[in-house]
């Protein structure tokens, strides 16, 4: 570890452990669970003219009165100032010409929850709902409203902005890991030297991306309420990645996922800079059967080496049902072709018994190593397809001669090309940061999803909010994420870029080649 | 002190046979097939509505558990998107799932072009989605006779509706 990285860790850790400057106290916090419908207890409430009572957490105060208790129309609807300091105002309210009454108090707030009237007696607005609260839920919901002016949103506050990062910091994929967090702290403290964004710092926070699967969750579960963060970069989380990705969005949390092999499609708050691994395993098929262009990897084949018309592919993949539907799809679409039925193989022995005329191999790049480390000494299949999302890192140059020729990787973003421009945005950040280059790859990701993350932040402005963040992120087309191609999100589509780019090993000079273009449309 | 009445009213609609989405990604035709021979309740929704939608989600829900005690083999309940361009089958999906929609309530989508004339069709078109009225549609596929509540009604106010056009049917 580098001096400068133990410098930067030192003051991450210090940004971890103090809270906001003045806590809620328990009773608000149970007032906020109230207001957002959190509580996780069954409580009642009832719709205009109906005699059956609804979950009160499908209507909670926060749908209609916001995050910050300020209202907002939508709808035909004018929902209420409910802050305390509106609702108290000495001269009371009237809304339009029929509706006046004087200022609220903490009876008359109970009555128009409980009754739907307003200190003068009036009905309500009839889309108010009517809630069914005890006492004690009563005196909580009274306590956050008071203090709701003086709540800043989840990771905000006068001076700062909290960030979450999950990484790696153990295992084979550490190297990574650290590269990413000094790479990401760098862009940080130089953005705060700038003056942060509107006058706020920003602060990472980390939570470990581990081998075991609860504690990852739990180390996560600390970013949405216990050091509460704005937004979640997860730009290199090798496993459990689904399980993150859920456990934030039903938290309401932005996530920007740099690459995951399978990106949430129905999330609401997760952003992913690319497609995932069943969209490159359909146009690497695709890309095979288009002839001349399935045709070689390496550099040192000719066209008798071809892929026959109907060829019989092996798929390496890994254990556990997740890569089951890919599994799946990947059948289904050899069959449309009319190819036989991919084998499967899951061990080493599986590949010697078997012939192929191709292996794709699910996995990363150290894992397709050591698979062919540990495969006896039969003859290779004369192609190798490795269709990653975050690889292509320095392992790939010293894989065996006969393997390395074989291989083409289908990656969703093109490598960079270490003479060309892109280059020189990635070298000056790695010489910033103090690092070097062996996880080019995934410090290509994670300096695109910080700058989409922030940008994302400036366009939500100020009063910025998870819930904001999202809308802004939305609203994100063009964007020029350097070293990154260009990329933008839509409210249906939280991918950032589609299309695949593939390269091939030069393993003398140690590069990667990308092989005919750019790949990928925003 | 009583809340106002949904005020309702025969309505004029156009049910146009446009191929829609359900939240499983299904194409569905609206008037032939969501629609079809059904007595319908008709909502507008979005996903990234928090104030009047999760309202008339949460009417319907309760409709839709009063029917459960029934058949229901001749009752629909369709939420219609207003914001297509959104609103993905999986979005609608994970929407339905948090107000516990059952297997006979169709949430639909669909290309906007299309989403636009069903809707205009219903007369629930509005340029500014966001700003759309409060309304449901309550209607016999079979007797093209159809109610609209101006405003949001209660679930018991919709269910009575459906009910009475079952009657209808009964009668004919």
């Amino acid at each position: 570890m580098t001096e400068r990285l133990r410098r930067l860790l030192g003051a991450l850790l210090l940004a971890a452990v103090t809270g906001p400057a003045v806590a809620l106290t328990p009773l608000e916090i149970q007032g906020k669970e109230l207001y957002f419908g959190a509580t996780g207890r069954p409580l009642k409430a009832y719709l205009a003219g109906s005699s059956e009572p609804v979950d009160a957490a499908a209507v909670p105060c926060a749908g209609c009165h916001g995050e910050d208790g300020r209202g907002r129309s939508e709808g035909g609807i004018v929902p209420g100032d409910i802050t305390w300091s509106s609702l108290t105002k000495p001269y009371g309210h009237s809304h339009g010409a029929y509706r006046k009454h004087p200022a609220f108090h903490e009876r008359s707030l109970a009555a128009a929850l409980a009754r739907g009237i307003d200190p003068a007696g009036n009905a309500l607005d009839p889309v108010m709902p009517r809630y069914v609260l005890g006492r004690n839920d009563l005196a909580a919901l009274t306590a956050y409203l008071k203090r709701i002016e003086a709540d800043p949103p989840a990771g905000v506050a006068a001076g700062r902005l909290r960030l979450g990062v999950v990484l790696p910091l153990a295992g084979p994929q550490e190297p990574a890991g650290r590269d990413l967090l000094a790479l990401l702290s760098t862009y940080v403290e130089e953005l705060n030297g700038r003056g942060g964004i509107y006058n706020r710092r920003l602060e990472l926070v980390i939570a470990e991306a581990a081998a075991d699967r609860r504690q990852t969750l739990a180390n996560v579960r600390r970013l949405i309420s216990v050091t509460p963060v704005l937004a979640v970069i997860a730009a290199l989380v090798p496993a459990h990645e689904a399980a993150v990705a859920e456990t934030l969005d039903r938290s309401d949390v932005p996530l920007i996922g740099a690459v995951a092999d399978f990106p949430a499609a129905g999330a609401r708050n997760g952003f992913y800079l690319a497609e995932g691994l069943p969209e490159r395993l359909l146009a690497l098929l695709d890309r095979i059967s288009a002839g001349g262009s399935g045709s070689p990897p390496g550099e040192h084949r000719d066209e008798a080496t071809r892929l026959p018309d109907r060829p019989r592919l092996a798929v390496v993949h890994p254990a556990g049902t997740d890569y089951r539907p890919l599994l799946e799809a990947l059948d289904a679409a050899a069959a449309d072709k009319g190819w036989p039925r991919p084998q499967r193989w899951q061990n080493v022995a599986d590949s010697a018994e078997s012939v192929a005329d191709a292996v794709i191999f699910i996995g990363s790049e150290t894992e397709l190593a050591a698979w062919i480390a540990a495969r006896p000494a039969v003859a290779l299949p004369p192609y190798l397809f490795l269709p990653v999302g975050a690889a292509a890192g320095d392992a790939l140059f010293d894989l065996p001669g006969a393997v390395a020729d074989r291989l083409l990787i289908a990656v969703p973003f093109p490598p960079i090309d270490p003479a060309g421009g892109r280059s020189s945005e990635l070298s000056g950040w790695q010489r910033r940061a103090g690092i070097g280059d062996r996880s080019r790859y995934a410090e290509m990701l994670g300096l695109g999803a910080i700058q989409v993350l922030t940008e994302g932040i400036k366009r939500a402005g100020a009063d910025v909010s998870r819930r904001k963040l999202v809308a802004a992120l939305e609203e994100l087309r063009q964007f020029d994420a350097a070293p990154l191609p260009s990329l933008g999100f839509t409210p249906a589509r939280h991918i950032g870029r589609s299309g695949t780019a593939w390269i091939a090993i030069e393993r003398e000079r140690r590069r990667f080649r990308e092989i005919d273009g750019a790949g990928g449309t925003p | 002190m009583p809340l106002p009445a949904a005020a309702a009213q025969d309505a004029d609609v156009q049910l146009v046979d446009a191929p829609l989405l359900d939240q499983d990604g299904n194409a569905i035709r609206f008037a032939s097939e969501a629609v079809g021979e059904h007595i319908v309740a008709i909502n507008f929704v979005y996903t990234g509505c928090t104030t009047l939608c999760p309202l008339t989600s949460a009417t319907f829900g309760k409709v839709q558990g009063r029917l459960k005690s029934g058949p229901t083999d001749d009752i629909r309940l369709i939420s219609l998107s207003l914001d297509p361009g959104t609103d993905t089958p999986a979005r609608l999906k994970d929407y339905a799932a948090r107000h516990h929609a059952g297997p006979g309530w169709l949430w639909l989508t669909g290309r906007r072009g299309e989403m636009e004339q069903v809707l205009k069709g219903l007369g629930a078109y509005t340029a500014d989605f966001r700003n759309h009225p409060p309304q449901v549609l309550v209607g016999d596929g079979q007797s093209g006779q159809w109610t609209r509540f101006n405003s949001l009604p209660a679930p018991d106010r919709i269910r009575q509706e459906l009910e009475r056009y079952r009657a209808a049917r009964r009668r004919d």
